[in-house]
């Protein structure tokens, strides 16, 4: 029940003043192994950092809560790294979306936890990408944010975002791999706000 | 309230699972041996893509095209690429019938007739490097039918596409009759044990050095 009246709170229309704020942030993204493997020695396959660019719109919710849609971009090198050399073998993106609740925790403290998906996007249909990317990956997210204590500020802050999803591509399954992968993916960014909208009922 | 807790850890528990790589299947002999010591040839990372010129003779370019894509599909980390070019003064590796293309036909895909054959030669010189190109050069007999003969070509093209990659053992020691490697290949396309040996051959050091620069 309580799942349900809090679906409810995000999907109701705002009481008397919607306020939807724009935020533009960008920064850069780590990401783990995608894949760990051993032919005649170990090695891995995971994407180098990259730049992540990210829109969230935000809508305040009562009681000190905020929600979140966040549609995010991020590409990189992706490589693979033996014990002694790294070879990049392609590149890759992903666009993730995610919803989001937000609240205080201390003072120009936010913390942010969220549900969302995520599609792979590999410059070639090659190697593990060869059979497909497969489908949208379900992730869960958690964030910090620290707003700026700047005079006529426009929303500046830093955000650190983690994320965590599960991979695996059809071209693995058909040699032999039968579980994802756990992918953890953590990225530093700047925000603004960008644009707010208000609209007050009659 | 504790069971929404406790199924968020299990599921955080279950995400950090490692998945274990995947068995292969047995790898046969893919080296060369000269004076009793191991030949081992593989293009390395600054030779990709490997550059392939077929001669413009009836199906041939198609031929090698559709052999470099079943190659490069049994690798799954940039180990090897390859492009096809329209020079040959360019490519590493030329593609030649040795007294013209074949009577166009469909290939008989039922046909496992011996109906053609093909040489790979790798020039190596004093210093064990390679001196480049390796030339593959097709032979197709008139005693068989058309179809029959496009089926062979089509099996024996990848199968000398893979001396290419590195597959130079002179005997095919160890291959088996499903395997593509095998002297006188009945499938075509790759096998597990063809995957698992050019895999492991990718990963090896090569004894045989590329010339310098390209």
């Amino acid at each position: 029940m309580r799942t349900v009246l809090a679906l409810a709170a995000l999907t109701a229309p705002p009481a008397l003043t919607a306020q939807v704020s724009f935020h533009l942030a960008l920064g850069a993204r780590h990401t783990t192994a995608l894949v760990r493997d051993s032919i005649v020695a170990p090695f891995d396959l995971r994407p180098d950092v990259g730049p992540v660019a990210a829109l969230t719109a935000a809508v305040p919710l009562e009681h000190g809560w905020a929600a979140d849609l966040t549609l995010d971009f991020s590409w990189s090198d992706l490589a693979r790294h033996e014990e002694r050399r790294s070879v990049e073998v392609g590149a890759l993106r992903t666009v993730t979306g995610a919803v989001a609740l937000r609240r205080g925790l201390a003072p120009g403290f936010t913390a942010r936890v969220g549900v969302g998906g995520l599609k792979y996007w590999p410059e070639e249909d090659r190697g593990v990408f060869r059979d497909g990317a497969g489908p949208v990956i379900a992730l869960g997210t958690l964030g910090i944010r620290y707003d700026l204590p700047l005079p006529r500020g426009r929303g500046l802050a830093l955000e650190a975002r983690y994320d965590l999803h599960r991979f695996i591509t059809p071209a693995l399954r058909s040699v032999g791999f039968t579980a994802p992968r756990a992918v953890h993916r953590l990225a530093l960014l700047g925000s603004v706000r960008v644009w707010t909208a208000r609209e007050s009922a009659p | 309230m504790r069971r929404p807790v406790a199924l968020l850890t299990c599921g955080v528990l279950a995400a950090c699972e490692a998945p274990s790589p995947p068995t292969r299947a047995p790898i046969y002999s893919y080296a060369d041996t000269f004076n009793g010591a191991p030949q081992v040839f593989r293009w390395t990372d600054g030779w990709l893509p490997v550059r392939y010129y077929a001669t413009p003779e009836g199906t041939l370019p198609e031929l090698v095209r559709r052999g470099l894509l079943r190659w490069e599909r049994q690798f799954l980390y940039g180990e090897f690429r390859a492009v096809a070019v329209g020079d040959s003064l360019r490519a590493e590796v030329v593609v030649a019938f040795e007294a013209g293309p074949p009577p166009p036909a469909e290939p008989d895909s039922t046909s496992s007739a011996r109906a053609c054959e093909g040489v790979t030669t790798l020039n190596v010189d004093g210093t064990n490097t390679l001196d480049p190109p390796i030339r593959v050069t097709l032979r197709w007999f008139s005693g068989f039918a058309p179809p029959e003969i496009a089926a062979c070509l089509d099996r024996v093209v990848t199968h000398e596409l893979g001396h290419t990659l590195g597959l130079i053992n002179p005997a095919h020691a160890g291959t088996g009759a499903t395997d593509l490697m095998f002297a006188f290949p009945t499938v075509s396309a790759p096998g597990p044990r063809d995957r698992a040996t050019v895999e492991v051959l990718y990963h090896t050091a090569p004894t045989v050095a590329l010339p310098p620069g390209r």
